[in-house]
């Protein structure tokens, strides 16, 4: 899993310009993803990847139940999105991954 | 893909059979919002339920195109006379495994679900109730069991209009949602909980023992077949969440959550592609988004009325 490697503790995710998306009021962008058809939340990830390189992994359960809640998803199939999109926007050449 | 069910819109009862069969074939051809529908059938209480829930939306023209095709007959071989069943056919094609021939009519509606689910992709349509009133639109998405159509048939019933219990059609081109009234599917403690909220409805059977429980229809006020050439603004979207006990709580969500809430809530949102983003985003930032916890549907009825009563033409 992506969080489990050595990441930065600091990471800013952007998306480039010509890309299809929306940025909500409270900072929340929305990317949708030209040839899968998926939509990515952005903004909703640095907080999971900050939380695990901080070495709190263990909130990784708490982020599962709070995007279970939200999607109305059963928390193993929330928990197997969350890694997988973590992975995918990271090798993804959509996003750029800044550190700080 | 069900084997196939060689099944035929033809052939005679006997009187060991519940389900009289008509000796003409019953057609009915029926608007439901933009779709038009062809059913076929000999078998008669099937037939009369339909005409009842629906002949107001029946259309004249015998020539008219019809969207789907649909039989609903007895397959050939020993289930049609020993615990008889019923085939339902697409363009003559079975989808499904044959039911009890008693459960004629969830079937019928269960596999125009399906058809419409699967085959109709023209538009972003949402697993939601949709309902109108003064112009404006309510949509309701949900998962199954969150009282989605509870709500939705007491709603249609205290002065807001049908536009459907199952299917939340978004129009791509301007973003208005697009009547398909349909019988109200009810399940289980539902059933007499709408029955006593709306005592005048016309019900058809209930069907104990089907595969979700025991299921009756609700057939689709009048009005609402009357008017549903006509789309509605869509102002509200409602997460509705049923819990026995639970106060009844209106909490507004913010238009990320209401966005990826509703992106779950759609049939066909991934293969609408960039269109289905486009449509939702706007969907997402014209309409109120709330959660909705109830326990008491009065309160929740009170509740949604409350929020028409805010909105300004």
């Amino acid at each position: 899993m992506g969080w489990m490697r050595g990441l930065p503790t600091e990471v800013r995710l952007s998306a480039p310009d010509d890309l299809l998306s929306h940025e909500w009021p409270d900072g929340i962008v929305h990317v949708f993803h030209p040839t899968t058809g998926e939509t990515h939340l952005l903004n909703a990830f640095p907080a999971a990847v900050v939380d695990a390189t901080a070495g709190r992994s263990r909130r990784l359960p708490e982020l599962v139940e709070e995007f279970a809640d939200l999607l109305d998803s059963p928390q193993d199939q929330v928990r197997r999105w969350l890694d997988r999109a973590v992975l995918e926007l990271e090798a993804s050449e959509l996003v750029r991954i800044e550190t700080g | 893909m069900a084997r196939s069910c060689r099944a035929r819109a033809g052939g005679f009862g006997t009187g060991a059979n519940r389900d009289r069969m008509s000796a003409q074939p019953f057609s009915l051809r029926l608007r439901s919002g933009p779709l038009t529908i062809h059913l076929y059938t000999r078998i008669d209480t099937l037939s009369r339920l339909l005409r009842r829930m629906y002949g107001a939306a029946a259309l004249d023209s015998p020539a008219q195109f019809a969207d789907f095709h649909i039989g609903m007959a007895r397959p050939r071989g020993p289930r049609r006379w020993l615990r008889p069943q019923v085939c339902f056919t697409l363009d003559a094609q079975s989808p499904f495994e044959p039911y009890p021939l008693e459960h004629a009519l969830p079937l019928f509606e269960w596999g125009l679900n399906w058809c419409i689910g699967t085959t109709f992709p023209r538009q972003l349509m949402l697993h939601a109730g949709a309902l109108e009133k003064n112009g404006f639109g309510l949509l309701l998405p949900a998962t199954p069991g969150a009282g989605k159509s509870t709500l939705t048939a007491a709603l249609c019933h205290r002065g807001w209009r049908l536009l459907s219990d199952e299917f939340g059609i978004v129009r791509h081109d301007d973003g208005q949602l697009l009547p398909m009234p349909r019988a109200i599917g009810l399940k289980n403690r539902s059933i007499a909980v709408i029955r006593d909220f709306a005592p005048d409805a016309f019900f058809g059977p209930v069907y104990p023992g089907t595969r979700k429980g025991d299921v009756a229809h609700l057939a689709p006020p009048a009005e609402s077949l009357a008017r549903q050439a006509e789309p509605a603004t869509p102002r509200w979207v409602v997460f509705p969440r049923y819990a026995p006990g639970a106060q009844l709580q209106l909490k507004a969500e913010p238009p990320s959550v209401s966005f990826t809430r509703l992106a779950n809530n759609a049939f066909n949102y991934q293969i609408s592609g960039a269109q289905g983003f486009r449509t939702l985003v706007h969907l997402t930032e014209s309409a109120m988004a709330y959660s909705l916890a109830y326990s008491k549907l009065d309160e929740a009825v009170a509740q949604m009325d409350r929020l028409a009563e805010g909105a300004q033409p």
